[in-house]
């Protein structure tokens, strides 16, 4: 008796891992269908770049690293199509040093270049400046005195499409963006909020990680951000609204055993838990 | 046949819109082929008799720059078949352009006022609590387990003959979690001093680690054991955030600390951090701001120190008086924002009833800050 | 004056940043980003001190002859590949990260999966974790314990069908322990337990049901999605409302030198 109740609760966490990672791998091989019920934060985020005009300006910050890849990619690609398809004129900067510059590029000019998008007249990369918050309150100002060039070390103000979408008085900031759409795996998601939303009340919507996604429900509560999509499980709502079959939905097919397996290993130790206490 | 037949329909959609100081207009083409478009405008000067001709243009878009702020404007389309044969369109609802003058803000934006009101009343908050306590009447913190138990850890890692490992995460000198991370530090260091052990502080930011060389080189002296202190042992690794965790864990499993402490800011690899000392049999003690990473904490550690704990930590642990008085108003300006939160909903749920509607809206906008 | 210096030097910037924060006129609002970009100018100097740090940790750990020190001669070694290499890349190319940089080979075959390797350990970690930390000790932990599996079984496809047969297993689990607790106690306490578990006893029947299961399986995800909205979102604010008060305690202490604990 003494041995199964050990068993139950103290199985080694190798024996956990081999099994985990066995019940990730096998239904990568499987490719199901799986279906969605995408959830309002999603459906919201998914609508503020759908309800963008031709000419409309939509501001990304790719602000993650390949860590956070496999959730937020995906969603990256498909606003980007949906941006490029409506004529959406689309500026991409990082408050991320390389690694966010590194996602960003690499998934604009794969998107670009699938829908024939032109640099400089469709789309613009502005790259990363240090000083997050510094950044956020100076791009209030004139994009200019935080980028003066663009992540090809051009004058941002030589291109066409800044033309196209400054004022009068050539002037770039905050009034002239649509939308802001996030790509958050750290704090910055805060300060865009906390400090650009709040102060100068630009429309955005985030995707982020899923640890971070229960901290934004409060700025979609009191409407402050449009729409929010979180995780993996918030990256396949995305796609499948969008009617992709993306990374997300590839790599959605494991969660279901990996959430199962933990819950059976969770189940067992209470079971072992519960008669241990009975038996004592 | 008649010349009906031949004239243009007049443009669709015809859409005016002010972005920032210009005035853009679009519109859908005609089904027919057209020679060119004439844009004409009413202003302050022209009327619909004698309008102002701005401009022709064969697409479908027009911007007008020549505008100026707090005029009306009005826009007309006309759409050329041949150089003779036009249609116009209905002259566009009048639209005007604000321009915000720049030099002419005021000295003080009076959409934050909420906020400096409450600036106010929490100071005027915390001096009292302060001085309060400076005179003698110390008021009751209750134990907070996390703070309590570094003695009982410090004294573990000494009996199990292993150092002591200390982070402050992941951030920079000028988050106050971070700061507040150092200042714990200090108190720790000056705890392993008394017992001779080694504490290992690796770091994710180069200026976090010259502040955190000074606190434990302050602790250790302040202990009387200057001659402990080794600098080595406070270290930078990167910082890049997987980088660091994976310095900090292969220092947790090479050296095996009797406790580890997490004193800080922390992301995605708090867990990875505690689950790595927990599984070489380190007392785990955390403490943190970051919402997201309390869970992982919470499951992995001994015991958690949540959000404000963290803050008060240093007033808690130093036992100075005039600290804890501070601690003291945070709590009187919490019961205060929780009466001002009851009361808005309750005014919110009565106005869906039509009871208070009023009084609600007037209440919610009180409370409304603006950039 | 040692201590006395950085305390006028913290209260005289303290102050001036929370003036400036009110005043919306040129040049005040571009304060703020000056001092960041000061920041950021002394912090790349302190990288060189730190980068010493971490040098001389290593190499000391050779010098000595310690157990692992194959591990610090091969972080010496990298650092100047990566090093060399990056300064190489940003003279021929015109940058480390440009797009025909051999560099960015480095970073995109080597950098990043590692990154993304260490960071998918979590899955393993949080698995072993909530193992060993999910148990029904008492009521807290009891429903941290319920709300973790239905949002965890909420925010998958199918979830609320695999749902199904642990909730049939918790609950006759839970059934039983009430029944035999119900032994323990006399009374009113004994009659109340008694009937809690045969509560929940009927409820783990009852999924045998094909409707009562059905209904289950598909309130699950809503009620996952519920858990998240309410509770989580009023737990959230509730802790981010103690902790910015916190902060503001924390930050008018130190800009008055009240706190002095992070410096001499």
């Amino acid at each position: 008796m003494k041995a199964i109740l050990d068993f139950l609760t103290l199985i080694d966490r190798r024996v956990i891992y081999s099994v985990l990672i066995f019940s990730i791998i096998i239904p990568l091989f499987l490719k199901p269908s799986l279906p969605t019920r995408p959830t309002q934060e999603v459906i919201g985020a998914y609508n503020a770049v759908e309800s963008l005009k031709d000419g409309d300006v939509l501001l990304i910050s790719t602000d993650y690293g390949p860590s956070a890849y496999p959730e937020l990619q995906p969603v990256y690609e498909v606003v980007l199509e949906q941006a490029f398809k409506k004529n959406v004129k689309v500026l991409l900067m990082t408050h991320w040093q390389f690694q966010g510059l590194i996602v960003g590029v690499s998934g604009i000019e794969k998107i670009a270049k699938k829908l024939d998008k032109k640099y400089g007249e469709d789309y613009l990369i502005l790259g990363f400046k240090p000083g997050a918050v510094g950044v956020m309150v100076g791009l209030s100002e004139d994009f200019r005195n935080v980028f003066p060039n663009d992540y090809y070390g051009k004058p941002i103000d030589s291109y066409p499409i800044y033309k196209d979408i400054v004022g009068d008085d050539d002037v770039l900031n905050y009034k002239d963006i649509d939308l802001l759409f996030g790509f958050e795996a750290g704090a910055t998601g805060d300060f865009w909020v906390q400090i650009v939303q709040a102060r100068y009340g630009v429309k955005m919507a985030f995707s982020v990680t899923a640890v971070m996604a229960p901290g934004y429900f409060p700025y979609y509560q009191a409407k402050q951000v449009v729409g929010i999509v979180g995780g993996l499980k918030g990256a396949f709502d995305y796609e499948s609204l969008a009617k992709k079959k993306g990374l997300a939905s590839l790599i959605m097919v494991s969660q279901i055993p990996a959430h199962t397996i933990i819950l059976l290993f969770i189940l067992l130790g209470n079971v072992g838990f519960i008669i241990r206490r009975i038996v004592k | 046949m008649s010349v009906f037949f031949l004239l243009p329909l007049p443009v669709e959609s015809l859409n005016v819109q002010v972005k920032e100081n210009k005035i853009i207009l679009t519109w859908k083409a005609p089904q027919i082929e057209v020679k060119k478009y004439e844009i004409y405008r009413i202003d302050e000067n022209h009327d619909k008799e004698n309008p102002l001709l701005l401009g022709e243009t064969s697409e479908t878009k027009f911007i007008d720059t020549l505008v100026k702020p707090n005029i009306n404007y009005s826009y007309l389309v006309r759409t050329y078949i041949d150089d003779t044969i036009y249609t116009d369109t209905d002259w566009s609802k009048p639209i005007k352009i604000s321009i915000e003058n720049k030099n002419n803000k005021p000295w003080f934006d009076m959409k934050k006022l909420p906020v400096l009101l409450f600036l106010i009343i929490f100071s005027i908050l915390f001096f009292y609590y302060y001085y309060y306590s400076r005179m003698g009447k110390v008021p009751y913190i209750r134990k907070i387990a996390g703070l309590e138990a570094i003695d009982d850890a410090v004294g573990r890692a000494t009996e199990m003959g292993r150092p002591i490992i200390y982070t402050t995460g992941i951030g920079a000198l000028s988050d106050p979690s971070i700061i507040a991370g150092i200042a714990i530090l200090k108190y720790v260091a000056k705890k392993v001093a008394g017992y001779g052990i080694d504490l290992i502080v690796p770091n994710n930011d180069p200026l976090i680690m010259l502040a955190s060389r000074e606190a434990v080189k302050e602790g250790f002296t302040e202990a009387g054991r200057p001659d402990l202190y080794r600098e080595e042992n406070i270290m930078f690794l990167t910082t890049e955030q997987f980088g660091f965790t994976a310095g900090f864990n292969g220092i947790v499993i090479r050296e095996k600390p009797g406790a580890a402490f997490y004193q800080g800011y922390f992301y995605a690899e708090s867990l990875l951090m505690a689950e790595t000392s927990y599984n070489v049999g380190a007392i785990n003690i955390a403490g943190t701001t970051a919402v997201t990473q309390l869970p992982f904490f919470i499951v992995s550690c001994d015991y958690t120190l949540i959000g404000e704990e963290l803050y008060a930590a240093s007033a808690y642990l130093s036992k100075n008086p005039s600290e804890i008085g501070t601690i003291k108003a945070e709590d009187v300006a919490k019961i205060i924002i929780i009466f001002i939160v009851l009361l808005g909903s309750l005014l919110l749920t009565l106005s869906e009833f039509g009871i208070f509607k009023n009084i609600a809206e007037v209440y919610v906008n009180m409370f409304k800050v603006g950039g | 004056m040692q201590t006395q210096i950085p305390v006028i030097t913290t209260f005289i910037s303290g102050i001036l940043i929370m003036a400036l924060f009110f005043i919306p006129r040129d040049p005040f609002t571009q304060i703020e980003q000056l001092t960041t970009r000061w920041y950021i100018i002394i912090s790349g100097f302190a990288l060189l001190l730190g980068i010493d740090s971490l040098i001389l940790y290593h190499w000391r750990k050779i010098r000595r002859g310690d157990k692992d020190r194959i591990y610090s001669l091969i972080l010496i070694i990298s650092f100047f590949i990566a090093l060399i290499w990056g300064i190489w890349a940003w003279y021929k190319y015109g940058g480390p990260f440009v797009q025909n940089s051999s560099y960015l080979w480095l970073f995109q075959n080597i950098y990043l999966p590692l990154d993304a390797t260490m960071f998918s350990l979590l899955a393993f970690f949080i698995a072993s974790a909530a193992y060993r930390a999910f148990r029904a000790r008492n009521l807290e932990s009891t429903l941290l314990l319920i709300s973790a599996a239905i949002v965890m079984m909420g925010r998958v496809p199918f979830g609320g069908v695999i749902f199904v047969p642990f909730f049939f297993a918790f609950s006759i689990l839970t059934g039983v322990y009430f029944l035999y607790i119900a032994t323990r106690y006399v009374g009113l306490g004994s009659i109340l337990r008694f009937f809690v578990g045969l509560l929940f006893i009927f409820l783990g029947i009852s999924l045998f049901f094909p409707e009562f299961s059905k209904i289950i399986s598909q309130f699950i995800p809503s009620l996952s999605d519920w858990i998240m909205q309410y509770p989580n979102n009023a737990g959230q604010r509730a802790i981010n409302l103690g902790l910015i008060l916190g902060s503001i305690a924390f930050s008018l202490r130190i800009i008055f030198g009240i706190e002095r604990g992070y410096i001499r």
